[in-house]
């Protein structure tokens, strides 16, 4: 057999011959990891375990890709190669094999600068990383955020596998936020901790289970801003337990030909604190593949905040907000919905649905170009109720009334793997007296998009 | 969208005068009872006052957050129509352009000595109540830490109070304040003496009848003498003045019969 050092995932498992390694016996005898200066030696033996238990030389090989990748997924090594030998020396014994794998670990600071989108605004991200921190496959890593709408954001944040509770992983962060919606009138200084624990269950996808404490500071944005965001400015510390639920099947967060996504996030506020509330929401996107690179996706998202607590009103930030040029195009960002002088108070229930047809791109030769920018035409329709009444029902009956529709064509480009920007013509359907609308081109950058 | 705004803001000021005093009119401020302090509490009744005196219509809307939702971050502010106007000498400014005055039958030269009295009481009194509430440890530790963190939940009370705290003393510093308790105590003396002088034995400061310089030192006077305080020195000092404490009591009972008068003791 001799040493053969396999460059993985090319394995020739499928040799010419017809031997059916499946029925070759082996087993590992010996499993040499070369290269480990500082990682802790249980982080190494936890992920090498599978390789002891091949019983053949098919298994043998499969299961050292496994390890070799997981090894890669602990995200501490640079370079992992794997050499698979005969046993050699005293102790050899016949079929018995002999794995080494040969890492290199990260250096022990990292940083880097970025971009990133969030709520329709361009981010520079400054970021600095200590990779395998304590040795135990643990990060501590901060950024510095800045955006083109005014906003900051900073966070320092500790990251470690928990290892007694297989694939969960703790994160614990320290956060200040500032941002800005112009729209609504007012600017939201954050400050706090967060601490949360994820986990994968398949089939039943990534839970997280997430505590955040924050400091609040909501102040207007000049002096014209109605009295009714006024009456809220200030400081509150909310103080939450929220879970996520999340399952994605989808080949591509950003421009997907393929699966679907449900996400269900509901968060309890009132541990403590002074707002205090439940509120939920509900995403779905499910991708159909047509003929020839068409792609049909369908999109729907709800959201719902019930106050509880004696005189509580809800704060103006945790609110939802309707429009924008990638949730409800045709519409300005926070567009729809009540208003008062000209500023949108946002509301405790909303729905927005899409239809898009992503289609090839027309006359292009190649096709691989389609992963990047898609055309698109798209329906959309949602709508955002403040209705007073506690009652659902008729909440839900409110929400049915006067629907924002719009509909157009454009451009999805993606950036990155997370964002995406779109350049619409926009044409609205059906919309309230009052709402911002924008019949023509309009221009967005976001991570989340409907 | 945000240029527009200015541009609405100094319209709006620039017409504000013309309308009459509408009968909602409000005045914004902290709870008077749980929640507010002797500076803010001095500002709000000297407010207060002015408004009795210029015989306004207004009502007093207590908000925990009214400082923060002030234009200016201090309290009062009066909100009348669409307008929100923070603080005395604006809110005098604000009912001048209605064409209601207190002092329309002032010299010039009596204006400008009102002027400067009040310029006086704010930078003096203003000092001291805040050395006092933020600067004397027994104070700060048995008065106002519980007062000021009374509205907010565990541990956002620590933290905004000893917030605050470092704002008060740098601001108190960048306005040349004195924050020793002897001199800022001396400072008051001799403010009282000026003032005592000024008043003499009339009903007011001016002949012609109350003006917003009687709300000030009223405001100011009242608060003093009636917190009750760990240390009372301040209340000490101005107990020295006969005629001011007098001048107090003649505004309580003429503007405020109502509101105020059982707080004697």
């Amino acid at each position: 057999m001799g040493g053969r050092f396999t460059k993985i995932p090319v394995v020739e498992t499928e040799t010419e011959d017809d031997t059916d390694w499946s029925k070759v016996g082996a087993f590992v005898q010996k499993v040499v990891v070369d290269g480990v200066r500082r990682t802790k030696d249980f982080v190494i033996h936890d992920q090498l375990k599978d390789v002891l238990e091949a019983k053949n030389f098919a298994d043998v090989i499969k299961q050292s890709i496994a390890v070799k990748n997981k090894l890669e997924a602990l995200g501490i090594f640079q370079k992992v190669g794997v050499l698979i030998d005969v046993s050699r020396g005293p102790d050899a014994v016949e079929d018995g094999y002999e794995v080494t794998f040969f890492v290199q670990e990260s250096s022990r600071i990292k940083g880097g600068i970025s971009s990133s989108f969030t709520f329709n605004e361009l981010n520079c991200v400054v970021g600095l990383q200590l990779p395998n921190f304590t040795g135990i496959a643990d990060r501590v890593f901060t950024e510095f955020g800045i955006g083109s709408n005014k906003s900051k954001s900073f966070h320092v944040s500790y990251l470690r596998p928990l290892y007694s509770f297989d694939r969960a992983i703790y994160k614990a962060s320290v956060f200040q936020n500032i941002s800005q919606r112009p729209m609504a009138g007012f600017k939201l200084l954050e400050q706090g901790l967060s601490s949360e624990i994820s986990a994968s269950f398949s089939p039943w996808g990534k839970q997280t289970l997430q505590w955040e404490g924050t400091i609040r500071n909501l102040s207007v944005l000049a002096k014209s801003v109605p009295f009714d965001v006024r009456e809220h400015s200030g400081y509150t510390l909310k103080s939450s337990l929220r879970h996520i639920l999340s399952l994605d099947t989808r080949n591509s967060s950003v421009l997907p030909t393929n699966g679907s996504l449900i996400e269900l996030i509901n968060e309890f506020a009132g541990l403590g604190g002074n707002v205090k509330h439940f509120k939920h929401e509900l995403s779905l996107q499910f991708n159909c593949p047509l003929v020839s690179d068409y792609v049909l996706q369908q999109s729907f998202k709800c959201g719902l905040i019930h106050n509880f607590g004696k005189d509580y009103k809800a704060e103006p930030c945790d609110l939802f907000f309707l429009g924008g040029p990638l949730t409800l195009r045709g519409f300005q960002q926070d567009g729809i919905g009540p208003q008062v002088d000209g500023y949108f108070l946002g509301a405790p229930i909303y729905w927005a649905s899409s239809l898009h047809l992503y289609t090839p791109i027309p006359f292009a030769a190649k096709s691989s170009l389609i992963s990047f920018i898609r055309p698109h035409l798209f329906l959309n329709c949602g709508n955002i109720s403040n209705l007073a009444s506690n009652d659902l029902k008729s909440k839900v009956v409110d929400l049915s009334k006067n629907i924002c529709v719009s509909t157009g064509l454009g451009l999805c480009l993606r950036i990155g793997q997370i964002a995406r920007l779109e350049i619409n013509y926009c044409v609205p359907l059906s919309f309230h007296h009052n709402d911002a609308t924008i019949h023509g081109p309009q221009c967005g950058v976001g991570f989340t998009f409907l | 969208m945000v240029s527009s705004n200015v541009l609405l803001d100094s319209i709006q000021i620039e017409i504000g005068g013309d309308n009459e005093w509408p009968n909602d009119a409000k005045l914004f401020q902290p709870y008077e009872t749980e929640q507010i302090l002797m500076p803010d509490s001095a500002n709000c009744l000297a407010v207060q006052a002015f408004l009795q005196m210029a015989n306004l219509k207004y009502e007093t809307v207590y908000k925990a957050n009214a400082a923060e939702m002030s234009p200016t971050g201090r309290v009062p502010f009066i909100k009348v129509g669409q307008y929100l106007v923070a603080e005395l000498e604006p809110i005098v400014a604000f009912v001048q352009n209605k064409n209601i005055s207190l002092t329309s039958n002032l010299t010039d030269a009596e204006k400008s000595d009102m002027r400067a009295y009040m310029s006086l009481i704010n930078t003096v009194f203003g000092n001291a109540e805040n050395y006092i509430t933020w600067c004397d440890p027994e104070t700060y530790s048995k008065v106002t830490k519980k007062r000021f963190g009374s509205i907010h939940p565990f541990p956002l009370n620590h933290i905004l109070v000893w917030k605050k705290r470092s704002a008060t003393i740098e601001r108190m510093k960048a306005l040349g304040g004195k924050t020793e308790q002897e001199a800022v105590l001396d400072d008051v003396d001799l403010c009282c003496q000026s003032l005592s002088d000024r008043l003499g034995d009339r009903e007011f400061f001016f002949k012609s009848g109350p003006t917003e310089l009687d709300a000030l030192v009223f405001g100011h006077i009242f608060t003093i003498i009636t917190t009750p305080l760990p240390n009372n020195q301040l209340n000490g000092i101005v107990r020295g003045f006969p005629n001011l404490i007098e001048h107090c009591k003649r505004i309580d009972k003429m503007f405020f019969k109502t509101n105020f008068s059982s707080e004697w003791t």
